[in-house]
C-alpha cells in the first residue's frame, strides 16, 4: 500500500468506523483490522510533513499547527464518523 | 611579571535604529491553509 | 389594584441556574447575541410602584450574580460575582454596583482577578448620558496590576478620559503569552496610559512604560530572522545583540488608535556580553503592532476555548 492507495481507501475506512480524527491533528485507529493501521500511518506521515512545512514557513511551533489542525479535523468530521475526545472514541 | 594587555571593551555605544511592523496574519493564514489540507479534495481527510 | 389607584407590583426572580443554558436569553428579546452564559447562578427581586395620578413610576431592582461564567463576544469570562441595585425615582435612574468581582477575563491575554465598584445616575429620558462615579477599578495582568484611579465621568461629554496605571507587569509573562517563536525575557514594567474613549473607540496618547532598575534580559532566537540577516548587516548586528541582551534601561512611549494600531517608540540600552566584549548597545526601536489581529491570532491558536474560535472563524468567513 502506498500513499495514493491510502488516500483512495481513506474515505471508506472513516465511513466504516475503522479510522477517526483526533484532537492532535492525526488519524487514530478506532477498530483494528484490514489495512486500517497502514492507511493511518501513511496519511499521518503526509499530514506531519504538511504541518511541519506550515510551521517552518510561518515561524510558529509544530504543536501550534497540530493543535489548530486537531480542532479543525474534529469540527469538519461528518456526523456519524468517529472523533476521539479526552481519550474516548465517540461517534459525532 | 609580564604586563598583560587588557583589551577594554570599546566605550562608545553601538547605536541601532529599527523599524518593526508586526504582521499577525500568520495564524489566520495557517488556519486557511489547514482548511485546504484537511479537506476531501486533498486526500488527507 | 388597591382602591386608591396605585399600582404596586412585587416580583422575585427565582434563583436561576445558568449551567443548563441561559433561560433569560430565551425570554429577553434583546439579549446581546454575543453574550453566552454557561454557568453560575442569578438571583433578583424588584418592586414597581405607580402612585395614583402620577406618571413617573418608582421601581427598584436588585440583582445578584454568583460564579457566573460564559463568553462575551470573543472573550471568555469566569467566576463573576456581582451585586447590582437599580432604582427609579421620579424621572431619575440610580444604579449602584457596590461590588463586582471577576476571576478571569480572557480576550486572548489573561486578565484578572478584576474588581469594580461604581455608581451611575442619569435622567430616565437620557439613560446613557448620565454621570458615572468610578470608586475602584483594577485587574491583575501578566503578574502585575492594571488600575484606574477613582474618577467621575460625564458620559455625555466626549471624549471620556481615564488614566490607566500599570504596576509590576512581568516582561517574562508578557513574552510568554505573545505568539512569537524564540522570544523570552525578564524585567518588571510600570507605566501610565492616558486612555481616551470617543464615539469611534478607545485611543491612548503619550502613554509611558518603563522597566524598573536594574533592568533585565531580552532573548530573541529566530532562524528566519537570522537567515534574513545574512543579506542585511545592520539587522544581523541587531539580531546578534538581541540573542542575549542584558538591558539596564527600557523605556517606551505608547500610542494606540481606535483602529487598533499600537505604536511603541522604544529606547533600549544594554549589552550582549558575547558581542565585542560587552560593548554598550543603544537601540531605538519603532514597533508597530496590530492589536485586533494579535488577539485574533491568539484566539485562533487555541489559547482560548473552542467556542470562541468558531466565532472567530465565522467572522473571518465573509472576508476571504
Amino acid at each position: 500500500l502506498d500513499l495514493s492507495g491510502a488516500m483512495t481507501a481513506l474515505p471508506a475506512a472513516k465511513a466504516s468506523g475503522q479510522l477517526g480524527e483526533q484532537t492532535d491533528g492525526y488519524l487514530g485507529v478506532v477498530q483494528p483490522g484490514g489495512q486500517a493501521a497502514e492507511i493511518a500511518r501513511l496519511i499521518n506521515q503526509a499530514r506531519r510533513a504538511e504541518y511541519q512545512r506550515l510551521a517552518t514557513q510561518n515561524g510558529i511551533q509544530l504543536r501550534d499547527v497540530e493543535a489548530m489542525a486537531g480542532k479543525k479535523a474534529v469540527e469538519k468530521t461528518a456526523p456519524g464518523q468517529f472523533i476521539r475526545l479526552d481519550g474516548q472514541w465517540r461517534r459525532k | 611579571c609580564t604586563p598583560t594587555v587588557q583589551l577594554a571593551a570599546p566605550k562608545e555605544p553601538i547605536n541601532i535604529n529599527l523599524n518593526v511592523k508586526i504582521e499577525h496574519e500568520i495564524y489566520i493564514k495557517v488556519d486557511k491553509a489547514l482548511d485546504n489540507i484537511l479537506d476531501e479534495s486533498s486526500g488527507l481527510f | 389594584r388597591p382602591a386608591n389607584g396605585a399600582v404596586n407590583i412585587q416580583g422575585k426572580l427565582g434563583e436561576i441556574d445558568l449551567a443548563g443554558g441561559n433561560p433569560l436569553a430565551k425570554t429577553l428579546r434583546d439579549w446581546p447575541a454575543l453574550l453566552e452564559l454557561t454557568g453560575g447562578r442569578l438571583q433578583g427581586n424588584g418592586t414597581l410602584q405607580l402612585a395614583a395620578g402620577s406618571l413617573a413610576p418608582s421601581a427598584d431592582l436588585n440583582l445578584q450574580l454568583q460564579q457566573v461564567g460564559g463568553i462575551v463576544d470573543r472573550s471568555e469570562l469566569s467566576g463573576l460575582d456581582a451585586r447590582l441595585a437599580a432604582e427609579l425615582r421620579g424621572a431619575k435612574l440610580f444604579i449602584e454596583l457596590p461590588d463586582l468581582r471577576l476571576a478571569s477575563l480572557n480576550p486572548g491575554v489573561p486578565l484578572g482577578p478584576l474588581q469594580l465598584r461604581a455608581d451611575y445616575q442619569a435622567a430616565l429620558a437620557e439613560p446613557l448620558a448620565g454621570r458615572l462615579q468610578l470608586w475602584q477599578a483594577d485587574s491583575g495582568l501578566l503578574g502585575g496590576q492594571l488600575r484606574i484611579a477613582p474618577t467621575r465621568l460625564e458620559l455625555a461629554r466626549r471624549p471620556l478620559q481615564l488614566n490607566l496605571q500599570v504596576r509590576g507587569l512581568e516582561l517574562a509573562k508578557l513574552l510568554e503569552v505573545y505568539p512569537a517563536e524564540g522570544l523570552s525575557g525578564s524585567g518588571t514594567l510600570d507605566g501610565q496610559l492616558p486612555l481616551q474613549i470617543d464615539s469611534d473607540g478607545p485611543s491612548i496618547d503619550q502613554g509611558q512604560l518603563q522597566a524598573r532598575a536594574p533592568g533585565g534580559v531580552l532573548r530573541f532566537h529566530s532562524e528566519r530572522i537570522r537567515a534574513f540577516g545574512q543579506s542585511n548587516p545592520a539587522l544581523q548586528l541587531a539580531t546578534l545583540a538581541l540573542e542575549d541582551f542584558h538591558y539596564d534601561q527600557l523605556h517606551s512611549q505608547v500610542s494606540y488608535d481606535p483602529q487598533g494600531k499600537l505604536l511603541l517608540a522604544l529606547r533600549l540600552h544594554g549589552r550582549n556580553p558575547a558581542l565585542e566584549g560587552g560593548r554598550p548597545v543603544n537601540f531605538t526601536i519603532n514597533l508597530e503592532e496590530d492589536v485586533p489581529s494579535l488577539l485574533t491570532s491568539l484566539q485562533l491558536s487555541g489559547r482560548v476555548n473552542e467556542a470562541i474560535q468558531r466565532r472567530v472563524q465565522q467572522r473571518l468567513q465573509p472576508r476571504n
